[in-house]
């Protein structure tokens, strides 16, 4: 599928009210929600757009996915609700620490300003210190330290 | 424009004792004493305290004191003098430091939106990429950050980064450099061997600016004996350029190249630079492994695409690399 059509079904999911898109096109099928899955599976897909195993309606095989992750899911949904979610703006390696060693600079329950620095995402040898655009209370982290990031994927959910 | 009203450079003068001894020739204790005014004992405080710092400085009864070989230490004016007409306007602070933890963290912290250069003897906690040291010993190569704001969102900053490793190569070729070369993102390389490296820090401000702090380490006269925790191959220029400038000249030079390459990125963008980078790319063609968070890969490398983006192609399928380390992989021997 068209990258930039899936830019707009996304726009188009946003701006409604609605929590789940899916559309079928040939043999092509994508799923878009407004809501991250719970950030406990080992195996992460990289993008949110895709579908998480616990929204699968048939999920043959999924090892990691099973009751865990969708004991999990029912409940953590509400605080994204109404939370802002805070979106990668660009392609890189997220880092929650300054440094390996170094404390992380925020951490779920940790109350923060606007201004904040809450982790870095690093393209190219450059280090982009992502602020928390609202102030409020860290209420979800999606993206495991060290993992590669895409363009717009959440990050923090702040409420 | 010139130097906002109220700012001046910041220039720490050494050490009086460094200062004397930078020559390198023997100097008396009682000698250094009454020229600068203070006890013997004092004297042979500050010795003591220049050889915690690391300096290798000899001590004969009846000779005196002498550092094992001269010392070029930094000079604020001569670094400005060093600067074209355009940077030097665009400098509202040059800032020279004997000691710092790191120079990209004292330029960072300062939160004036002042384009500020700043200059260190050594760094106690010098910086690489993912947390690693960056070896920094005293008054032997380049420990610089440039700090400048930027318009709001002045597009993808990305290949900044590779912008300035461009205009750091050319530095160093027109020193008299041959075989320079950078290996992606901007690792600065004489031939197979790393000369520096380049750390980019940015922070956009909501909807007002994006502050930036440049990095750069530049092996200038690295001593082998402080070089013994770099884990890779290391070069330093004094080993490839005969009659070296002054290191204050260096410093000026980089200064300006680095301040010119942020304002011609931020109104041009990386496609003034692209080309130019690929006449340092040491990859192009080569077999690479590239390391990630994951795991790794393998590829051939095939030059930056238009967004500073490695591109890496394995078996045909090409992709983009936007993170992660890469290594030249050694072609296993055939028999």
């Amino acid at each position: 599928m068209d990258i930039r059509k899936l830019k707009k079904l996304i726009e188009l999911v946003e701006d409604s009210g609605i929590a789940e898109l899916e559309i079928t096109e040939g043999e092509e099928s994508v799923r878009i929600g407004r809501y991250p899955p719970a950030s406990s599976q080992p195996a992460q897909p990289p993008m949110n757009y895709q579908m998480p195993p616990q929204q699968a309606p048939a999920a043959p095989d999924t090892a990691a996915g099973g009751s865990e992750a969708g004991s999990a899911g029912a409940g953590d949904e509400d605080p994204a609700e109404s939370g802002h979610v805070v979106r990668s703006p660009m392609v890189g390696t997220f880092y929650r620490a300054p440094a390996p060693e170094a404390k992380a600079f925020v951490e779920v329950g940790d109350t923060v300003g606007s201004s904040d620095t809450l982790c870095i995402i690093e393209a190219m040898k450059m280090l982009n210190q992502i602020e928390a655009e609202v102030a409020g209370e860290i209420v979800k982290i999606l993206v495991e330290n060290g993992q590669p990031v895409e363009y717009d994927q959440p990050l923090f959910v702040v409420k | 424009m010139s130097q906002p009203v109220g700012v001046s450079d910041h220039i720490e003068a050494p050490d009086p004792v460094l200062a004397a001894l930078a020559d390198g020739a023997w100097h008396r204790g009682p000698v250094l004493a009454e020229a600068l005014g203070v006890t013997r004992a004092a004297i042979s405080a500050r010795i003591a305290r220049l050889r915690q710092r690391g300096l290798a400085i000899h001590s004969v009864t009846g000779r005196g004191y002498r550092l094992a070989g001269p010392l070029d230490l930094l000079n604020g004016p001569a670094v400005r003098a060093a600067l074209e007409v355009a940077a030097g306007r665009m400098l509202d602070q040059l800032v020279v430091l004997q000691s710092i933890d790191s120079t990209n963290s004292y330029v960072g912290a300062c939160e004036d939106g002042l384009t500020r250069a700043c200059l260190a003897e050594q760094q106690t906690a010098g910086r690489g990429r993912d947390g690693r040291a960056w070896v920094s010993p005293m008054a032997a190569n380049l420990y610089l950050s440039v700090g400048r704001d930027l318009a709001p969102r002045a597009g993808a900053l990305g290949a900044l980064s590779l912008a300035i490793g461009v205009a750091v190569a050319e530095v160093l070729r027109d020193l008299g450099a041959a075989d320079v070369g950078l290996k992606w993102p901007n690792d600065l390389w004489i031939g197979r061997a790393k000369i520096g490296g380049i750390l980019i820090e940015a922070r956009a401000e909501a909807t007002t600016r994006t502050r930036l702090v440049a990095g750069l380490g530049l092996n200038l006269a690295m001593p082998r004996a402080a070089a013994a925790p770099i884990d890779q191959a290391w070069t330093r220029l004094a080993d490839h350029v005969p009659d070296l400038p002054a290191r204050s000249v260096i410093a000026g030079r980089c200064i300006d190249a680095v301040l010119r390459a942020i304002d011609t990125f931020a109104l041009n963008g990386f496609v003034v630079f692209q080309s130019r980078w690929a006449g340092f790319d040491v990859l192009y063609g080569q077999a690479v492994t590239l390391f990630e968070p994951g795991g790794r890969r393998h590829g051939v490398a095939r030059g930056v695409a238009a967004d500073g983006s490695l591109i890496l192609d394995n078996d045909g399928t090409y992709e983009r690399i936007y993170s992660g380390d890469l290594s030249l992989r050694l072609r296993a021997p055939r028999g």
